[in-house]
């Protein structure tokens, strides 16, 4: 599972904004979102993503943590932003 | 398929490229004597397809377009201008357009067009095609179009809209070396603008969230623009503040650019002292900027500073460092 490369990125202050150069869709990432685009980007998976996001927010549950980037990924492969 | 008209294609200018069927269609116009020194294309267009009897159109293959560049001898652009709308871009581009064989492709649609991501999706045209069929189609129209009104060694400079700041990784592929410049303005006096002048080309990629205000999406879209500015700098960057627009710093965008401008030309004079997007080079310039900072309500200021101003400051410190 990995982040597709012909993806522009910005980062900006709420998060980032994704430009796909294929199909022209643009999407908005949040700061979480963008935080677990970085840790795709170096090729971590999602249990290792999880298990750093769980050490920098530990004032959130990690049921929901886990939850919140299970979600946020099945929506970067429904939107095909990763490649198998 | 119907025969050409006599004369083609000679003073013709293909302004749409659409994928829609299986086989790429290029609309040519016929511009005629109409030369492309308009401050914007657009403007042009417009004039020639209401004019009365309206310019003729064809619809060719894509492949008459790249036959006909083929004959034509190679263009590299000079330089790529960049910008956030109401930042001095226009006035540059009347500056360049002073200097000999110098043509600015101010906002010209087909090729903001072809640029644009996604611009194959969903066509017929296999996608290991599309990169390559990208540039030979850029480097057609910009054959074309820069031997329109300089028959030997045009020296052509493309003025983006303010969307090409987002779509500088598409461009850049394309062209990697060529020096590109990026005018920036204070947010405030951007937003100022643009809401009492509403644009016509100053679209957002995705629309306003619902119920939110002209000033936030403004500030949101002009924030994101300096943002992608800033994370694509390198060393063919040249970053230009519009407070810094200054002659001298137009002979200095012009040399980086490899372009000779005359200092104290008349041409030169006339750009400098008239509204650069005043067609009839009539209308006086003025500064405008306390104007702009006068009429900007709470809204705009709350919104500036809240989406716009970070970014804009990030990115003139950035040009500071470098």
């Amino acid at each position: 599972m990995t982040l597709r490369p012909d993806i522009s990125l910005t980062e900006t202050a709420e998060g980032a904004f994704l430009l796909d150069r294929i199909t022209g869709d643009c999407f908005a990432l949040n700061r979480l979102g963008l935080y677990v685009w970085h840790h795709l980007a170096e090729g971590r998976s999602s249990v290792e993503i999880l298990d750093r996001v769980a050490s920098e927010f530990d004032d959130v549950p990690r049921d929901t943590l886990s939850r919140d980037i299970d979600t946020f990924i099945a929506a970067l492969e429904q939107r095909s932003l990763l490649t198998p | 398929m119907t025969d050409a008209p006599a004369g083609f294609p000679h003073r013709w200018l293909p302004v749409d490229i659409r994928f829609d069927s299986g086989e790429g269609t290029v609309k040519w116009l016929h511009f005629g004597s109409t030369s492309l020194a308009a401050p914007f294309f657009n403007h042009t267009v417009r004039w020639l397809t209401m004019d009365s009897p309206p310019a003729a159109e064809l619809m060719t293959p894509v492949e008459v377009l790249l036959d006909l560049a083929a004959r034509l001898p190679a263009v590299t652009p000079a330089g790529i201008i960049f910008h956030v709308s109401r930042c001095g871009s226009t006035y540059l581009g009347n500056a360049l357009r002073t200097a000999g064989q110098v043509v600015v492709l101010s906002e010209v649609c087909v090729i903001g067009m072809v640029s644009r991501p996604g611009f194959f999706h969903g066509t017929a045209l296999p996608r290991d095609q599309w990169n390559n069929m990208r540039r030979r189609l850029l480097d057609a129209v910009i054959r074309v179009y820069g031997h329109h009104d300089v028959a030997s060694d045009p020296r052509v400079i493309i003025k983006w809209i303010p969307f090409g700041l987002l779509q500088m990784d598409v461009i850049r592929d394309v062209w990697p070396t060529v020096p590109f410049a990026v005018l920036i303005r204070d947010p405030l006096e951007v937003m100022v603008s643009n809401l009492e002048r509403p644009p016509e080309t100053f679209v957002w990629p995705s629309p306003a969230r619902e119920g939110e205000p002209l000033e936030e999406y403004y500030a949101r879209g002009l924030g994101l623009l300096y943002a992608a500015a800033r994370q694509r700098l390198d060393g063919h960057a040249l970053v230009v503040d519009y407070e810094q627009l200054s002659p001298e710093m137009v002979q200095r965008i012009a040399s980086f650019f490899g372009i000779t401008l005359t200092p104290g030309s008349d041409a030169l004079r006339a750009v400098m002292a008239t509204y650069s997007k005043d067609p009839s080079r009539v209308r006086q310039f003025s500064d405008d900027r306390e104007h702009k900072r006068r009429h900007a309500n709470d809204l705009v200021k709350q919104s500036a500073a809240r989406w716009a101003d970070p970014p804009y400051i990030a990115l003139k410190n950035e040009v500071a460092l470098r």
